[in-house]
């Protein structure tokens, strides 16, 4: 869900930049002439402005061809702010052309940074200087910012509302409507312990691979229907656990057994001959067996082979059908669901809604930002 | 791949059970077949250590008893003191003979048979005979006596024959001396009453004929 609106988040902030040379040119450009100069659109107040205090350490990635220079430009102003902690570039990652930004931070979370800038560039009409898109994500894939400017325009100074950062995702569509009024510090304070223990307890994943926390770790189906508190279900897995264990061993060991002797005296009736008496060519009473005896004739072996074979598919037919979970893989999204829903409501949580946020990018590339959230 | 692990992990197991028994023993195999003497044409071969099969369909799981079956004849000659005995011929094994009393006494065939019937002694024939037959001619005073290898006593030499050869498709009568002389009397074969010199085996045309005849012997071409 959060890769989603990501992607819709990045996909309609370029789309409805307008007035943007982004448009003029939707592809990628190949790389933008030498000559642009980013120092002055990236100016440290202006690249630093949705940083805060905390000193988080970034990535900046230039993301197509042509962006390597303002990437590096972007990453310079950072630094110079002092509003960052390390900044990075994005060689770790190797190439990232081909990628969209979920696969881009995917690679990027596994490193110590809090914050992934994705700078993207696009060249403008003949004659017009080159455009850029800067989106920011949390370690956690939501999105933090989003930057668009023109080569040689300087982003706003902090204390001009020139980009709009996005808020927490309690605040939403409803922002829309008249603004409530401002929280007290201690039910700000509340609210973040609320949503850290929602978001290490919500649950997510798919019936097969089932996570708990964000952005989650993966956990057992016992785990899961604990973590619902239906210690029935629990109970349940274990039981049906236990029964798949015994048909696997049963069946495994008596139909492996079954098929391999089977095959084995089949295969040594069927050289029974080859091996056999042999009385020679005068043989003057014709009356003697050609064949080796086994203790299982060939009929008998084909049996067993048969039988060993069946209880094989029979047990993976079994294991198949009969899953650990008692619970059925389309249940199981409305379980998560349920379960976040009422965790929520008992964190005292607003419920989480589907929505969409249509914001303002002013400066440089002035337009509208869309954000969803499904 | 935890399933995957587990299900090859039993069949290897259940494959291993299986097959351990054929990895320590080995593969049957047979070994050459031997010529029997209790019956013309009988042959015996050994098969692993169970496996003791004869060309006449007999089988037998025992090695002594197939050993028994293939050169000792099972019905006892009965000896005039009221004793019996059986007769061994491993002639086609490693030339010997042998006889067991009814008591477990071992003695050498001739003399024992000779002792048993209180004749004067006897020998082995097999000239007359194919593949591992054979009979006693015994002296009886001025008589001869034949005794079958499996006790039946005959005067007729030719009856004596008729129980140690095979029979066949693809038998020809062919000589086992070089000249009619050396019988008694040219007469008494029909391969050398024409021409009393070499014999004429190939006049006999059918088996019953050839095994009559002194001077021949029904075998395989």
């Amino acid at each position: 869900m959060t890769a989603l609106r990501t992607l819709l988040a990045a996909a309609l902030s370029t789309a409805l930049t307008l007035p943007t040379p982004a448009l003029a040119a939707p592809a990628p450009a190949p790389a933008p002439a030498a000559s642009v100069d980013w120092s002055s659109t990236f100016t440290p107040g202006g690249a630093s402005a949705h940083l805060g205090d905390k000193k988080p350490n970034i990535i900046v990635i230039a993301a197509n061809p042509g962006s390597q220079a303002a990437a590096a430009t972007f990453r310079a102003a950072l630094t110079a702010s002092k509003k960052a902690g390390v900044v990075l570039d994005g060689q770790a990652l190797g190439a990232v052309d081909s990628l969209d930004d979920r696969a881009i931070i995917e690679r990027a979370k596994v490193l110590p940074v809090q914050q992934i800038v994705i700078v993207r560039v696009f060249e403008g009409s003949p004659g017009d200087p080159p455009s850029f898109i800067a989106m920011g994500y949390g370690a956690d894939g939501n999105v933090a910012v989003a930057l668009s400017g023109t080569a040689g325009v300087p982003l706003p100074e902090p204390e001009l509302p020139t980009e709009v950062s996005v808020p927490e995702p309690a605040v939403d569509a409803a922002s829309d409507a008249p603004k409530a009024p401002e929280e007290s510090e201690e039910a700000k304070q509340a609210r973040d312990v609320a949503e850290n223990e929602y978001a290490a307890k919500r649950l997510g994943g798919t019936w097969g691979a089932l996570r708990q926390g964000t952005p989650g770790t993966p956990i057992t189906p016992t785990q899961f229907y604990a973590a619902l508190g239906r210690d029935d279900l629990a109970r349940q897995v274990d039981k049906r656990k236990k029964t798949r264990l015994g048909v696997a061993l049963g069946g495994g060991i008596a139909g492996g057994g079954l098929l391999a002797v089977g095959l084995t005296f089949l295969i040594l009736n069927s050289t029974a001959t080859k091996y056999g008496p042999d009385f020679g060519p005068d043989d003057p009473l014709r009356g003697g067996t050609d064949r080796v005896r086994y203790p299982l004739s060939m009929p008998l072996s084909g049996a067993l082979l048969g039988v060993g074979a069946a209880l094989l598919i029979g047990m993976g037919v079994f294991l198949g059908v009969y899953k650990a979970h008692p619970v059925g893989r389309r249940e199981t999204p409305g379980l998560i669901d349920g379960h976040n829903r009422e965790l929520r409501k008992k964190l005292g949580l607003p419920p989480e809604q589907a929505s969409v946020r249509l914001a303002p990018s002013l400066g440089a590339s002035n337009g509208l930002v869309l954000f969803g959230r499904f | 791949m935890g399933r995957l692990k587990l299900f090859s992990l039993l069949f290897g197991v259940g494959l291993v059970s299986a097959l351990a028994p054929m990895l320590v023993g080995g593969c049957t195999q047979c070994d050459e077949f031997l010529e029997c003497t209790t019956k013309p044409g009988l042959r015996y071969v050994e098969c692993g250590s169970k496996q003791h099969e004869f060309n006449d369909g007999a089988s037998l799981d025992d090695e002594d008893s197939a050993w028994d079956y293939c050169f000792c004849n099972s019905k006892r000659l009965q000896c005039e003191n009221g004793a019996s005995l059986r007769m061994c011929n491993y002639m086609t094994y490693d030339g010997s003979t042998a006889a067991v009393f009814s008591d477990g006494t071992l003695a050498e065939l001739t003399s024992a048979v000779a002792g048993c019937l209180e004749y004067d002694g006897c020998a082995v024939e097999t000239a007359r005979c194919n593949y591992g037959g054979w009979y006693l001619n015994c002296a009886h005073g001025d008589e001869r006596v034949y005794v079958s290898g499996s006790g039946q006593i005959f005067k007729d030499e030719k009856n004596a024959v008729d129980t140690c050869v095979a029979r066949g498709s693809g038998f020809t009568c062919e000589p086992i001396i070089d000249d009619c002389e050396d019988l008694d009397s040219c007469a008494i074969s029909k391969a050398c009453s024409e021409f009393c010199s070499s014999p004429a085996c190939f006049n006999n045309k059918k088996a019953a004929d050839c095994i009559a005849d002194p001077a021949c012997r029904w075998t395989p071409k």
